[in-house]
């Protein structure tokens, strides 16, 4: 293959020196396309890592091109080459805006449906803003906040390099290196996201949220998350933002690790809305995600939030393993799909400690020409003894084009262990919109308001402004798909 | 996968062509599915790579079917198949409207039969190609006497590959039952039921088979305009069961009520797999499934409902749960939605437990014996399921291999 050949070539021209012991800086700031051990290294190399990271990344890349993609979720993905993407590209410092004037008036008015306050608008738009809310500022004083309580919160790449330990013990214990082809690829080429370590019997002060991260911005499609809760310390995790993201990169493989030790608590929260595509299903975010967590102590918890709206193609199931006596998961998603979208999202829930108990709420919302399925596994292991788990999966349609699906796996190999699935299908009753009309509330507004309704268990689960924000969301995420 | 398997002269059968032909070349193709085949996960056939079978070709003769114990309080016509081969004697003095004939050499009925096969079934193909004659039934009114397919063997390195075409005219109706107990070294029964506009089926099977043997059944179902069937299968032999099952609707108002008992002990392994397509509007199906597992048994139960895009106003209710009564059993289950039509009803339950402790109690503290108080739990566990059979005289059927399990007899 030329193209590869011609990368092979380009990478050489680039990280050549390295054969001979080259570790400084490295002038390109943009890996040529394509993906091959030289790759691996000028990443690794970019963000100057120690010898250990690169061996793992290396042996991640390696076990990556012996597997294939997998083909069993409910999804037509079209094939994807992965070596004309660019792995590495340094973040960039787009040009401040002078104010929101200069924003795209189609934006604001998102921004404004969404109820975000101003100077957030301002962050999100990349406007400069003014001291009293320099986003630096905030986030610095929140770091000493941290800090002063021991807790750790920084990029991973940051981690790396000060807690090389704690990464090292932890980093791929969760999700092994040769996971899935996605975690595989992530764990060879991801280029930056967060860690955070909670000491024990730490409350964690404030909500973490990637909103006020430093360095934040442009992590990439290749993300990286580890979050450790020492004994008796609690955290709440904040991923992702209402307001609709864009980015160049189509294909998004995230790679996000929990472990809750003795009588942790891990509360993780996700907001999704990247681009969807257009209403033909042009363009859009592949989101190829790996997120586990392992309860690994007695009496953790892990609980894992969702609202999912955006991206063209979502295949995600957010996971526990619940290794400690009477630990807890939970699975709390709302999965709303319009247009052309397609979504295969669900849990795992792996019960091995006795007494483990799990829940799953999932609410499936498809509209226009979409498909939205649920595939979830509760598996309850020899040692479950006492375990419990309740799962419930409501799906609706809206419009006689879209599809919805549910597929759950139960396996109980313990006969203590109880087990309990139900799930529905319906669409919104005529009954229901028709009370809201007459009432006078606009027919887009009620159908917002029986999904919001539809969605109740979930969003109370989200912390509050997130919960206010993502009721918005539903609704314009469901606009055009009425009348 | 496994090549030791099935090796019997198929010459004849290549060089014929037609739809055996073309059957025996997709399973050449096909073989069994291997351990990735997502249809499959809980179910392996690893079992059969070393079985060197080969399908039977006569009949076995001078069997004394202890299944004919469990037909004598019934009058009822009965087929015999033995070794998977037909006995003629039941091809005549068949009751009303019901007429039998030779399935092989007919070739629009053995088309007829691919297509109602449950696609991608490896016994769809297999059994269609090596079969030994196999019957093609004709229900052409409303038909009184029930009829009763029974399937013997005692060939324990043979495979019994009966293939049976059963077609209802419109507005006919009988009730059939199937009785699977032998000792084969395979039993791979494909069946294929065409009932047609306004047709009724009253169906139940009983799996019976030998403590070695593997069952594995391919029953093909297709619903005319406001036709229904109701069918009960009742699975408790084998060493390894398999009842895959698949119905399509194909005329609006069908109707089907599918329902099914596995029971497990030792080591056995049973499997209830079923696929309900709704391809077109206004049609209903109801499945209840329960298991009970003992010892080191498992249960599978996977369920798929499919509704077509234009299929409005479905109803598609799926309910199995599931009785562990060992520390080492297990079950397994998937029940799938597939829903491409937004004016619909579909629910699907699925539960797994062991005995209420408190019920338990409940009845010891009574005075009642710890073992009939745990039997009793059980019947009531099953009871509903049986009780959805309307039709008494095959309820009657089921009953006492239902107790002869619970009582822990090996057989009737």
């Amino acid at each position: 293959m030329a193209a590869t050949t011609q990368t092979i070539e380009q990478v050489e021209q680039a990280t050549g020196k390295y054969k001979y012991g080259f570790v400084t800086d490295i002038e390109s700031d943009k890996a040529p396309k394509g993906l091959n051990e030289d790759i691996v290294r000028f990443i690794s190399a970019k963000k100057d890592e120690p010898e250990w990271m690169l061996e793992w990344r290396l042996k991640a890349f390696r076990r990556w091109q012996t597997m294939t993609a997998p083909d069993w979720a409910k999804l037509d993905i079209p094939p994807i080459d992965y070596q004309d993407i660019h792995y590495y590209s340094a973040p960039k410092q787009a040009q401040k805006l002078k104010s929101l004037d200069e924003v795209d008036p189609e934006l604001l008015a998102t921004y404004e449906k969404l109820g975000i306050p101003l100077n957030e608008q301002k962050m999100l738009a990349n406007v400069a803003v003014d001291a009293v809310f320099d986003s630096v500022s905030v986030a610095t004083t929140f770091r000493e906040e941290l800090s002063k309580a021991g807790v750790i919160f920084c990029p991973i790449s940051e981690a790396i390099r000060d807690y090389p330990e704690l990464v090292q013990r932890y980093m791929g214990s969760v999700i092994p290196i040769g996971d899935n082809y996605f975690a595989a690829l992530n764990s060879a080429v991801f280029t930056d996201g967060s860690f955070v370590y909670i000491p024990k019997g730490v409350r964690c002060p404030m909500e973490l949220s990637t909103y006020f991260r430093i360095n934040e911005q442009n992590t990439g499609q290749f993300e990286r998350t580890l979050i450790i809760a020492d004994d008796e310390s609690y955290v709440s995790y904040l991923e992702g933002c209402t307001a609709p993201q864009r980015d160049e990169n189509q294909l998004h493989a995230a790679v996000v690790e929990l472990v809750a030790k003795t009588d942790a608590e891990i509360k993780y929260s996700t907001v999704q809305n990247w681009y969807p595509g257009d209403e033909n299903g042009k363009g859009g975010i592949y989101n190829f995600v790996t997120k586990r967590g392992v309860c690994r102590g007695d009496r953790s918890k892990i609980s894992w939030t969702q609202v999912e709206t955006g991206s063209a193609i979502t295949w995600k199931y957010p996971s526990c393993v619940l290794r400690g006596k009477d630990s807890v998961g939970e699975f709390y998603s709302v999965a709303l799909t319009n247009n052309m979208q397609q979504a295969d999202t669900g849990t795992k829930m792996i019960h091995i400690g006795e007494g483990s108990r799990s829940t799953i709420i999932s609410k499936g919302i498809s509209a226009g020409k979409s498909q939205n399925c649920y595939r979830g596994l509760v598996h309850m292991q020899p040692t479950a003894e006492n375990a419990r788990n309740f799962t419930q999966c409501d799906s609706l349609l809206i419009g006689d084009k879209c599809g919805a699906h549910t597929v759950p796996y139960i396996v109980s190999r313990n006969p203590s262990a109880k087990i309990e699935h139900e799930a529905t299908t319906s669409r919104i009753s005529e009954d229901q919109l028709f009370y809201c009309l007459q009432r006078g509330i606009g027919e887009e507004d009620a159908v917002s308001l029986i999904v919001n309704g539809f969605c109740k268990e979930v969003m109370k689960e989200l912390p509050m402004e997130f919960a206010v924000e993502a009721q918005k969301l539903i609704g314009i995420s469901l606009e055009g798909s009425v009348g | 996968m496994p090549e030791l398997m099935m090796q019997p002269d198929l010459s004849a059968v290549t060089a014929s062509g037609g739809v055996r032909g073309a059957a025996l070349a997709r399973w050449q193709k096909s073989g069994w599915p291997g351990p990735r085949a997502e249809a499959w996960r809980y179910t392996s056939l690893a079992r059969l790579s070393d079985v060197d079978l080969a399908p039977a070709t006569s009949l076995a003769g001078g069997l004394t079917g202890p299944g004919a114990l469990a037909a004598a309080g019934i009058n009822a016509h009965v087929i015999r198949f033995e070794n998977g081969v037909v006995d003629p004697a039941g091809m005549s003095g068949l009751p009303g409207t019901v007429s039998v004939a030779t399935l092989d050499g007919d070739e629009p009925a053995m088309a007829q039969l691919a297509d109602l096969a449950p696609a991608g079934h490896p016994v769809s193909d297999l059994s269609l190609a090596v079969m030994n004659g196999g019957i093609v039934m004709d229900v052409a009114g409303a038909v009184e006497t029930p009829v009763m397919l029974m399937f013997e063997g005692d060939d324990a390195g043979a495979s019994a590959h009966p293939a049976i075409l059963v077609r209802l005219a419109p507005g006919a109706s009988i009730q059939i039952a199937e009785w699977h107990q032998s000792a084969v070294g395979l039993a791979a029964p494909l069946i294929g039921y065409d009932i047609a506009a306004g047709a009724r089926l009253e169906q139940v099977k009983v799996q019976a088979e030998g403590a070695a043997t593997t069952h594995l059944a391919a029953t093909g179902v297709a619903l005319g305009e406001g036709a229904s069937i109701a069918g009960f299968s009742l699975s408790t032999g084998g060493a390894l069961a398999r009842l895959e099952t698949h119905v399509a609707m194909q005329g609006e108002g069908a109707d089907c009520q599918l329902s099914a008992i596995y029971m497990g002990r030792g080591a056995q392994h049973q499997d209830i797999t079923t696929y309900m397509d709704h391809a077109v509007a206004n049609c209903t199906s109801n499945q209840i499934i329960r298991g009970v597992l003992d010892d080191s048994a498992r249960g599978v139960y996977q369920g798929r409902v499919h509704v077509a895009p234009d299929a409005q106003k479905t109803d598609g209710q799926q309910m199995s749960r599931a009785l562990l009564l060992s520390r080492k059993a297990e079950a397994d289950a998937k029940p799938e939605l597939e829903i491409y039509a937004d004016d619909v009803v579909c629910a699907h339950g699925a539960t797994v437990g062991e005995l209420d402790a408190t019920q338990l109690f409940y009845l010891t503290s009574r005075g009642i014996p710890f073992e009939t108080a745990r039997a009793m739990l059980i019947e009531a566990f099953l009871i509903d399921t049986i009780e959805t059979i309307e039709n008494e005289l095959l309820a009657g059927l089921l009953r006492p291999v239902a107790e002869a399990w619970l009582a822990g007899k090996e057989t009737l």
